[in-house]
């Protein structure tokens, strides 16, 4: 069996540097942590990284990006985002759109990003489905974590502001309209569930709706103003489905519903221009007063609203705002994968979790930190300077 | 009966003959011999010092069907109404009089794969043709339907875009593809679609083309550029479990790892041969030939004729030598791995006993530019004389 160990004094098992000489002992051929040992005898004839003077913290994880569906310079035939010929479609897939070789896939990892959630854009109110896949590690296929993390919605302007440029009458034009045309959808869907044929015919529609009914997946609704959070709460309690609300500047009002419903929230980073009105209620706390409420947050960079590199800034800048590091480096790890499911492969440095490490040569929330050597599944991915000499 | 006397024969399959014969009987290949002697032949060629090659195969035209000198435009490839037309039959738009085909088999190409477009998601079933110029179509055909041609990436996102019509971007042409297999699956199983009858017959229409394809006897043959296009067909076929060809496979370079494991054939061309503005073709394809042949991939050619003719095709890969491949792999795949690819090997693609006489006799080697060709054979038949 191939085995790696990094020795360091900086292990940051559950996000929180222990002070303490250790080390981590990889399967390389699994992938996973096998072991994490504290104390300074270490076992020989095993290959050795020293990085005693690093910080070794789990990959970073942004769980809501639309990388790869907008390339980086390839004009309107790289932007794969939005499908906006139908207000409803589950059963489109963001994978089949993602560029893995578009140059930001290595950015993120060289800011020691290992897992994103890749998600279809807000046009539509129903956008389609979102995949979770590893930022290196080979082509698409090897790179996949999980399919189907969750189906995207969107209420507020953007939808309506596209249905209301269509000039078809299939798009609902005002928010009552689009909360009424999303019902109808899923009761269409229970309907055609419940009296399932003999013969099998997999209709990608149903599918998509029957993962979500099942509480396979949840509804990561995106949403603005206080109002809309109310819809998507009232329609996850209408149907009893999970959801994920995105972006969501208002729950800071709504705390205690959101607790008690035991939503989870992605927050967009605050310090974007307020280009729609919805956007006005931005605030720079909201991570540290949904935090501190017991709401289970993440931080994402929303790519390419903002650059996925600066990932590490906004959670960064969360801590200026009031998040502890621990909290901070919590929404940018072990957050982001429960959200998109994937917490039993990583999200965290614990045994038997795959080996997504990244190496810094400072405190990972400090500005002037930078990985050195970014590991996922136990191989090295990125090394400082050596932009692509490994993969 | 007729004899070809003292060629260098290059059967493909077999090691190249320097001096030999071949004896030909009514449309098949009867006997190659070193010295043949028979006694009812009425017809001798003599072919001292001349070479002999199978009749070589374009992999990827639409000859017939985008035709020369048309005086206006119209649109004989896609039917872009409907973004899924498995159905729809390519030898029905075939004119056998196209112009281009008299200059193709002039220069030797013999075969060819007559195509719908790209601009839909599925076009239509792409067919297996002789060049015969203004033969009749029970003497050209080979195979009605070889594959059904599809296309992913930009040509459809484009012009659908350009009508605001499903599928604008590559999601919603990847689930096309993916419910329109759903769809045959359940076919297959007894399942029937729930419609009206002025729309059922052209969906069930479309149910019954697709059913080759999920039996795996036809591949589907999908047009896509971008490795991650090529990575969305490898990825539905997968899925059903069916045959997959890709077409174009221009990025396929990036991702041959994959593409070598699965034993995904490509079919190769034009871009290389020609500058294309499109977004998806920028990739330099032929720098990277040589992998191909390194790593026992099945590969030919197309020219996409119109985008190049297909008189062209040898005259193209002629250059290609200069990127590392070797002349006799350029062969193959002008000739035996066109017909594999196109599941015509059978017939055609080599020179061996019964298979079809089709045989091109020139003056020096086939990809040599000032090469002439003398004779052109198909079925057993002279079509061409110098």
């Amino acid at each position: 069996m191939k085995e790696l160990i990094i020795i360091s004094k900086n292990i940051y098992e559950n996000n929180q540097p222990k002070k303490k000489e250790g080390y981590l002992v990889i399967d390389q051929e699994q992938g996973k942590i096998k072991d994490i040992v504290w104390g300074k005898d270490i076992p020989k004839n095993i290959c050795t990284i020293d990085f005693s003077n690093y910080h070794v913290v789990t990959g970073l994880i942004d769980c809501h990006t639309h990388l790869g569906l907008i390339e980086n310079g390839h004009g309107e035939m790289g932007n794969d985002l939005n499908e906006t010929t139908q207000p409803i479609l589950p059963q489109i897939r963001a994978l089949d759109g993602v560029d893995y070789l578009d140059p930001y896939f290595q950015i993120a990892l060289s800011e020691g990003i290992t897992a994103v959630g890749i998600l279809p854009g807000p046009a539509n109110i129903v956008a389609g489905q979102g995949c979770a896949i590893y930022t290196g590690h080979g082509n698409l296929h090897s790179r996949i974590i999980k399919e189907n993390i969750g189906i995207k919605c969107a209420f507020g302007e953007i939808p309506q502001k596209y249905s209301q440029k269509n000039t078809t009458n299939i798009f609902p034009k005002t928010k009552m309209g689009m909360i009424s045309l999303l019902r109808q959808k899923i009761d269409t869907a229970k309907k055609t569930i419940n009296s399932k044929q003999k013969i099998e015919h997999i209709d990608l529609e149903t599918e998509a709706w029957q993962m979500v009914l099942s509480k396979e997946i949840p509804l990561r609704i995106h949403v603005y103003r206080n109002y809309e959070i109310d819809s998507a709460i009232s329609i996850s309690k209408e149907y009893n489905i999970n959801i994920v609300l995105e972006h969501a500047p208002d729950a800071i009002k709504k705390t205690e519903a959101i607790k008690k419903n035991k939503i989870p929230i992605t927050c967009n980073p605050y310090f974007i221009f307020p280009s729609r009105r919805e956007q006005l209620s931005n605030s720079p706390y909201q991570p540290k007063i949904l935090a501190d409420a017991g709401i289970t947050v993440a931080l994402s960079s929303n790519h390419p609203e903002i650059a996925i590199n600066y990932l590490q800034t906004i959670a960064g800048l969360s801590c200026r705002y009031g998040l502890t590091e621990k909290q901070s480096l919590d929404c940018v790890t072990l957050n982001p994968a429960k959200i998109l499911g994937i917490d039993k492969f990583t999200g965290s440095l614990s045994i038997g979790k795959n080996a997504d490490i990244a190496c810094w040569n400072g405190s990972p929330l400090d500005w002037k930190s930078k990985p050195v050597c970014v590991f996922i599944k136990g191989k090295i991915v990125y090394q400082e300077g050596n932009k692509y000499a490994v993969n | 009966m007729l004899l070809i006397k003292n060629g260098k024969i290059f059967p493909v399959t077999y090691p190249i003959i320097s001096k030999g014969d071949i004896l030909i009987h009514k449309k098949k290949i009867k006997k190659i011999d070193e010295n043949i002697q028979c006694e009812s032949v009425n017809k001798y060629i003599d072919a001292t010092g001349k070479f002999i090659y199978p009749g070589l195969i374009d992999c990827h035209t639409h000859l017939g069907l985008d035709e020369a000198y048309k005086w206006y435009d119209k649109e004989e490839l896609n039917e872009i109404g409907d973004p899924i037309t498995p159905h729809l039959r390519a030898i029905d738009g075939f004119n056998p009089n196209d112009p281009g085909i008299t200059e193709a088999m002039q220069n030797g190409i013999t075969s060819v794969t007559a195509t719908t477009g790209s601009i839909q998601i599925l076009s239509g079933q792409a067919a297996a043709v002789k060049l015969i110029p203004n033969g009749a179509r029970q003497d050209f055909l080979i195979k009605p339907c070889i594959g059904i041609k599809g296309g992913l990436g930009e040509n459809p996102k484009k012009y659908y875009k350009s009508i605001n019509m499903m599928p604008t971007n590559r999601m919603a042409s990847a689930f096309l593809l993916r419910q329109s297999l759903y769809d045959a699956v359940a076919y297959i199983n007894g399942w029937k679609p729930n419609e009206t009858s002025t729309t059922l017959w052209n969906r069930l229409e479309k149910l019954k083309a697709l059913l080759p394809v999920i039996q795996r006897k036809i591949p589907l043959r999908i047009h896509a550029h971008r490795h991650y296009d090529i990575l969305t067909a490898i990825r539905i076929a997968q899925e059903f479990k069916i045959k997959l060809v890709i077409e174009h496979a221009t990025e396929s370079f990036l991702i041959l790892k994959e593409i070598k494991r699965l034993k995904i054939p490509l079919v190769l061309g034009p871009n290389g041969f020609t500058v294309s503005e499109k977004n998806e073709s920028g990739f330099e394809t032929f720098s990277h030939i040589k992998h191909l042949q390194n790593k026992n991939i099945l590969f030919a050619f197309g020219s996409d004729h119109p985008v190049i003719a297909t008189a062209y095709l040898p005259r193209m890969l002629s250059k290609l030598t200069h990127y590392g491949i070797n002349e006799s792999s350029l062969l193959q795949s002008l000739t035996i791995n066109a017909a594999r690819i196109m599941g015509c090997e059978k017939l055609i693609g080599s020179i061996e006993p019964d298979k079809d006489a089709d045989l091109v006799i020139t003056n020096g080697p086939i990809f040599n530019p000032r090469t002439k060709v003398e004779y052109v054979f198909i079925n057993g038949e002279i079509v061409f004389q110098r």
